[in-house]
């Protein structure tokens, strides 16, 4: 008796790795299936960064550090869409830019589906939006663009000179941004480094789940004003823009894996707890 | 002599100015020297977008030598990665990278394989979790509790039903957490300083690509 109750929680110790994997496609695609619109908290972060941008005024300028790559795109776009959104709904002119190779290709994916978003604003290319593309350099880029932008980037992504855009005629460094945002898979202490601890410019960073921790520190000593936690960051966003997209689509995702993960993470650790106390 | 004047003293004399030009620049509000660690910036931009193209004649020369071995199955990957260099390298450098044909093929190969690779850590992490995750000891314990606690918060559904996980959650990220990491960036800023000043001062010359001392 004793021996089958023993081999019961070895079993539940080693379940198949191929069940495993079915449930966690599952968790996935049953709720993209059958979307359940599930409850969504806000958490501090989100709302510092909401009420944040709240504070803008028209012509205020924004930085927007395009940084994600296709692996975070998921969240990342959702993210972005949603600060600018907010921006746009100010009145503040956005400057796009990247630190990351990746960058320009999904700025454009981005702008696909942000556009409508700028032309129902009224928004123009070059006078209350521009994107300057992708500048090598990492920290040391953006150490120039916190001093004099121009350091950094002569002309924008399509080829016209800096001083040929309207916007960026009164764009030159850290006092004429009035924030900047990055959304990045890094490290993003350097951006906290370069433009808030030497500049005091409002800095807010989207970053994924696993950076978060990391970066909570800097939120709670004020040197982050907002800070995005990955997809559920992506999605309060959208929450608080009354403007539900791609984001919370995924939350219901979010919730299945994550609840998943927690009974499997249980199951091993009954098994294994069971099981030493027969032992015993 | 000269040789070694070259090759060991004359960058170390660029180290020290450029580093005390920096560290001046930060701490003084002298506008000459702003004008200077611009202009070095702008130099260091310059450096690193020349170092990714080294980086990927580095990739070519080491591919080709790979081929060139036939050693176990290497070489086939490298003809790959060969292949889809030129591929994407002559379209975005013939058409420009917002042309709609770099668009298609980083649409259709890069995005797709670079999107799919980052979930597929979850399989991974779920199956290592669910293996590895054992109240062994006490801190063990602690560690599955607030592992949990964290997965439970995370769950947006969860974090709406019950509240008290999302407090839970924020006491444990804003005190325990903050104060732990705190202490960690404290010891790499101080780590970063000493290395800083090693630099400076000539005493860590591994960045001239020799060992220290020598």
């Amino acid at each position: 008796m004793a021996g089958k109750q023993d081999s019961i929680w070895i079993k539940l110790q080693h379940i198949p790795r191929e069940i495993l994997y079915i449930l966690i496609i599952l968790s996935m695609i049953v709720p993209l299936l059958r979307p359940m619109g599930l409850p969504i908290t806000i958490s501090p972060q989100t709302e510092s960064l909401f009420d944040s941008l709240n504070t803008l005024e028209p012509g205020d300028v924004m930085l927007e550090f395009i940084d994600w790559s296709a692996g975070s795109m998921s969240f990342h776009e959702p993210g972005c869409i949603a600060v600018s959104f907010q921006a746009v709904k100010q009145g503040a002119k956005l400057v796009f830019l990247s630190s990351a190779t990746e960058g320009p290709l999904m700025y454009e994916l981005m702008l696909e589906k942000f556009q409508p978003v700028f032309d129902e604003a009224g928004y123009v290319y070059g006078e209350d939006y521009v994107y300057l593309g992708y500048v090598a350099g990492q920290e040391t880029a953006l150490a120039a663009i916190a001093s004099d932008i121009r350091t950094a980037f002569s002309i924008d992504y399509y080829g016209t000179p800096l001083d040929e855009i309207p916007l960026m005629q009164t764009v030159h460094n850290y006092a004429d941004y009035s924030m900047i945002i990055s959304y990045t898979m890094g490290s993003p202490e350097s951006f906290v480094r370069q433009f808030n601890t030497q500049y005091n410019v409002i800095t807010h960073i989207h970053c994924g789940e696993m950076m978060t921790p990391t970066i909570l520190p800097f939120w709670a000593s004020g040197q982050i004003t907002g800070l995005l936690n990955g997809g559920v960051g992506a999605a309060e966003m959208e929450v608080l823009n009354k403007r539900p997209g791609d984001a919370v689509k995924l939350t219901d995702v979010y919730s299945f894996s994550n609840i998943l993960v927690f009974i499997f993470l249980l199951i091993g650790n009954v098994g294994f707890i069971m099981q030493r106390r027969m032992g015993k | 002599m000269s040789i070694k004047i070259i090759r060991k003293t004359v960058p170390l004399v660029i180290t020290f100015l450029v580093g005390l030009l920096m560290i001046g620049q930060w701490f003084l509000n002298v506008p000459s020297l702003d004008e200077l660690a611009t202009f070095l910036q702008q130099w260091g931009i310059l450096i690193a977008a020349f170092a990714m193209g080294l980086g990927s004649v580095n990739i070519i020369i080491r591919s080709v030598h790979r081929i060139q071995k036939r050693e176990g199955t290497d070489w086939l990957y490298a003809i790959w990665l060969l292949i889809v260099f030129f591929l994407f390298a002559i379209t975005g450098i013939g058409f420009g990278p917002a042309s709609s044909q770099y668009k298609y093929i980083f649409n259709t190969i890069l995005q797709p394989l670079s999107a799919t690779m980052y979930p597929a850590t979850l399989f991974f992490l779920v199956s290592a979790i669910y293996r590895t995750f054992k109240i062994r000891t006490v801190e063990g314990g602690l560690f599955v509790i607030v592992s949990a606690i964290i997965l439970l918060a995370n769950a947006p559904i969860m974090s709406a039903s019950l509240p008290f996980l999302v407090t839970l959650k924020s006491w444990i990220m804003d005190v325990e957490l903050t104060a732990a990491y705190r202490a960690i960036l404290l010891g790499i800023g101080l780590g970063a300083i000493m290395l800083g000043f090693r630099i400076i001062f000539g005493l860590e010359t591994t960045h001239l690509g020799r060992e220290e001392g020598t």
